[in-house]
């Protein structure tokens, strides 16, 4: 990401700027291709850093061994962000636990940029000619805020090839500390001498691969994300939250403004005890409507450790077509070493869905039963479960109530839910990537102020 | 937008819609209508311990 103009971003013409130079060690040839700049240069055949500030390639440290090439050949160019680059040098480091490679490209009117390799994806490094600012715990750079990573660090230099603008050799070590933002990486690397700040993009997968003309690299899902990668369901989060908003207001509205339910008849019958079954016919029961649903509930307001069973018959007077239904209402109550306890319901409902129209009756049989204790106490002891004083009940009067419409509170929730699942499960995924990005581990110093 | 944002964007469409005949054909996925099994006759009691 250069601020340069584009105006002064022009490709390399030719091998114009190419030096060929000898070895002095091993009189292998070299080429020199930041003439004027390279400070160092090491012999991709034997290894010997060179002064390359003098003519005669005054040899600094002497080697001789074989040098593995690089991915990328010296001398490889490919254009990157608009600017065609020159790979002039190679370096591998290391924080002592995981290595990696970065590639220094060169374009004369651009200056120097690195070409970082952690493995897995590439990132375009520029070096800023200004000092970050600080804002609260995070550093910025214009405008862009870079948030504190894992603790300093010390990297250090496990093979180098090719020239530099620094005197460069395996084992310098430099202290790095890295600051993050989306897609960005904010670096300062210090020695005793100096410290300097790289600002590194993450290049999107396959572009330094194509730029360099070398092997296209797959995306490994399972690999933990990079400090300055960016949620990939970020987007597609935010998208479904904004669809989602949507969705829900329109079913919130078709709820509310659906029809309420309606009173459609109400009767009181009498249900006597111990009958096997006690039939009763109610109606009509009118339903304008192509479809709706309808509502049936038994209010028993006397049940006393006692139950009822309910069976209803939906019956539309001219076809005699039937939809059955039933319920069951119960009342239980007593005493025991706790104190007053009571359960079951005495005011039970049942929905009939998808009724067509028509004019119905309401066929209902009733069975009244009561509940006899086993382990009931003999005359003249105080029963655990029940009243002995309440006088026993010869009929169960019951409240029956039929309703049209309504209903679809339960549906509507249940839709919600459904359109909620998709933006929860990218919820989920994003914070997970972002826990694991953001997953580095603290300083025992860190640690101990904490 | 993304693919996978159009498509939920239609799989929306689609439970609007959905809910909009079910509400108005007054289907519920909870109506507890049907004939009582054959085991949920027979002797009751409280569950009080």
């Amino acid at each position: 990401m250069s601020t340069v103009p584009r105006t002064r971003t022009r490709p390399l013409q030719g091998a114009s700027t190419v030096k060929t130079l000898n070895c002095p060690n091993c009189g292998g040839t070299i080429a020199l291709r930041a003439a004027g700049t390279t400070v160092s240069l090491v012999c991709e055949h034997c290894g010997s850093t060179l002064d390359a500030t003098q003519p005669e390639l005054r040899v600094i440290v002497e080697a001789n061994r074989a040098l593995h090439r690089p991915l990328i050949p010296l001398g490889s160019r490919g254009e990157l962000d608009g600017v065609t680059w020159e790979v002039t040098g190679y370096l591998e480091r290391t924080d002592g636990e995981e290595p990696w490679s970065e590639y220094l490209l060169f374009n004369p009117y651009e200056g120097y940029a690195f070409l970082i390799d952690d493995g897995d994806r590439f990132s375009l490094g520029r070096l800023l000619d200004r000092v970050p600012g600080w804002d609260d715990n995070a550093l910025s750079v214009g405008g862009q805020v870079f948030e504190p990573t894992w603790p300093t660090y010390e990297a250090r230099v496990t093979f180098v090839v090719g020239e530099f603008y620094w005197r460069v050799k395996v084992g310098e070590r430099v202290q790095v500390t890295d600051y993050a933002a989306p897609n960005l990486m904010l670096s300062a690397e210090e020695n005793g001498a100096e410290r300097s700040w790289t600002r590194s993009k993450l290049l999107a997968r396959g572009t330094a691969e194509a730029a360099f003309r070398i092997p296209a690299r797959q995306a490994s899902w399972d690999s933990t994300p990079r400090a300055d990668e960016p949620s990939p369901y970020r987007r597609n989060l935010r998208e479904a939250l904004v669809i989602a908003a949507l969705a829900a207001a329109v079913l919130l509205f078709l709820g509310i403004t659906a029809p309420s339910n309606r009173l459609v008849l109400t009767r009181q019958i009498d249900v006597p005890f111990d009958e096997k079954s006690h039939n009763v016919v109610i109606g009509p029961v009118d339903l304008p409507s192509a479809r709706q649903s309808v509502h049936v509930r038994a209010r028993v307001d006397t049940l006393n450790n006692s139950w009822l069973d309910i069976d209803y018959s939906l019956v539309e007077r001219r076809t005699q077509q039937s939809y059955a239904g039933y319920a069951t209402a119960e009342r239980y109550s007593g005493r025991d070493s706790d104190g007053a306890w009571s359960e079951g319901d005495n005011d039970p409902g049942v929905r009939f869905s998808s009724i067509p129209r028509g004019t119905y009756d309401l066929v209902i049989d009733g069975a009244a039963h009561r509940w006899v204790d086993p382990k009931a106490a003999p005359a003249g002891f105080t029963p655990i479960f029940g009243s002995a004083d309440l006088p026993p009940q010869d009929m169960v009067p019951v409240t029956v109530e039929v309703r049209r419409g309504g209903g679809t509170g339960g549906l509507l929730f249940l839709f919600l839910v459904l359109i909620a699942a998709w933006p929860l499960i990218l919820w989920f995924k994003h914070a997970h990537h972002e826990a694991r990005r953001r997953g580095w581990p603290q300083s025992d110093d860190e640690d101990g102020d904490e | 937008m993304s693919r996978s944002s159009i498509f939920y964007a239609l799989i929306c469409l689609g439970l609007i819609a959905l809910y909009a005949s079910a509400a108005r054909n007054g289907y519920s996925p909870f109506a507890q209508a049907g004939a009582r099994p054959f085991f949920f006759y027979g002797s009751r009691g409280p569950t009080h311990k």
